[in-house]
């Protein structure tokens, strides 16, 4: 096996992977060639850093802190929550309800009936009117 | 209820069906960013930010391509926003560390045997293979993280990146070699 040959198996692997054979030659023209040897070696070592890098998990919690993030950005949202209670027209609708209330109960507040205030005289307070004849009956007498 | 019909109801009003859209994709989010910003929480700030706009966006959605697909081109674009705004900083302080610590260089292994499970990076040889998956261009990149991080076939990194199944087995040969010529470049002579 020469160089070149060599330089392609070893940037083709994983994807081709060698016949026990050629697995063979390689190992022989790498025992006697540095440069071959030199490219191996730092292939191992992408190897190993993929491989290291691939036993880092994500965050267990990733679903519970993604969903919290779409919660507080949905109630910040133009269409939903406070933003939308901020809206100017919805404000305007707001305060005219408020006005209108505050009017109504004001105007309930100040509006005094009439009411009948005078003193009924001490003679008259004792004076049982269903018992009092009728005047029409006197009329025609 | 199954995937679509998920979709269907969050776009009806019921935000709580996107949770397990949310537990289901959770990991395939994750590792892209991951392949980007080699940090864990920045890959989970990312994985949120990604969720967050998939779901702004679902409406967007139009089923040409499947779910996975178009939350794996969001958290491409997500990623590579989150790198391209940092690279100038991170590569300034990345390349005058390397300079001066390894300017002697690093042993090279002598182990033929060597297998990425036998072996153990030290700290300084990771920061060497992330500065230099760093320093591939952006489609070599995607095409290498899709294939090697997520373990994607050709025909799937083909439809994320929309171009032809040849030109994903071209960037992920050439993001290959150019990370273990540069690599060995800083082998001892
Ligand atoms: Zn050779």
């Amino acid at each position: 096996m020469n160089c070149t040959e060599c330089q392609t198996k070893i940037t083709s692997y994983p994807e081709e992977k060698p016949s026990p054979e050629t697995l063979q030659s390689m190992k022989t023209h790498l025992q006697s060639c540095k440069n071959c040897r030199a490219l191996y070696a730092a292939s191992v070592w992408v190897d190993t850093f993929v491989t290291e890098e691939k036993r880092i998990k994500v965050n267990p919690f990733m679903t519970t802190r993604v969903m919290a993030q779409i919660e507080k950005q949905t109630a910040l949202s133009p269409n939903s929550g406070l933003v939308r209670l901020l809206n100017p027209q919805v404000l305007l609708v707001a305060a005219s309800i408020v006005l209108a209330l505050f009017l109504g109960v004001s105007a309930g507040s100040f509006y005094q009936p009439a009411t009948f205030t005078e003193q009924v005289p001490e003679e008259f307070q004792y004076l049982n009117d269903a018992g009092m004849e009728s005047l029409t009956y006197l009329i025609n007498e | 209820m199954n995937e679509n019909e998920l979709i269907t109801s969050v776009l009806n009003g019921n935000t709580n069906a996107f949770g397990p859209l949310v537990t289901r994709y959770q990991e395939l989010v994750f590792n892209t960013c991951m392949g980007f910003v080699h940090n864990a929480d920045e890959a989970n700030d990312l994985t949120q930010d990604v969720f967050i706009r998939a779901f702004e966006k679902l409406s967007q959605f139009n089923h040409q391509a499947s779910f996975s697909t178009w939350l794996y081109r969001i958290a491409i674009n997500t990623s590579l926003n989150a790198v391209r705004s940092k690279k100038s900083q991170l590569f300034q302080r990345m390349g005058s560390w390397f300079e001066t610590e390894n300017k002697a260089g690093f042993e090279m292994p002598s182990d033929q045997n060597l297998t990425p499970e036998s072996l153990m990076l030290t700290t300084e040889q990771s920061a060497l293979v992330q500065k230099e998956l760093d320093k591939l261009s952006e489609k070599q990149r995607v095409a290498f993280v899709l294939s090697r991080c997520e373990n994607l076939p050709q025909k799937e990194i083909a439809s994320i990146m929309q171009i032809s199944e040849g030109a994903v087995e071209s960037l992920i040969k050439r993001a290959k070699t150019n990370l273990a010529k540069n690599i060995s470049s800083y082998f001892k002579k």
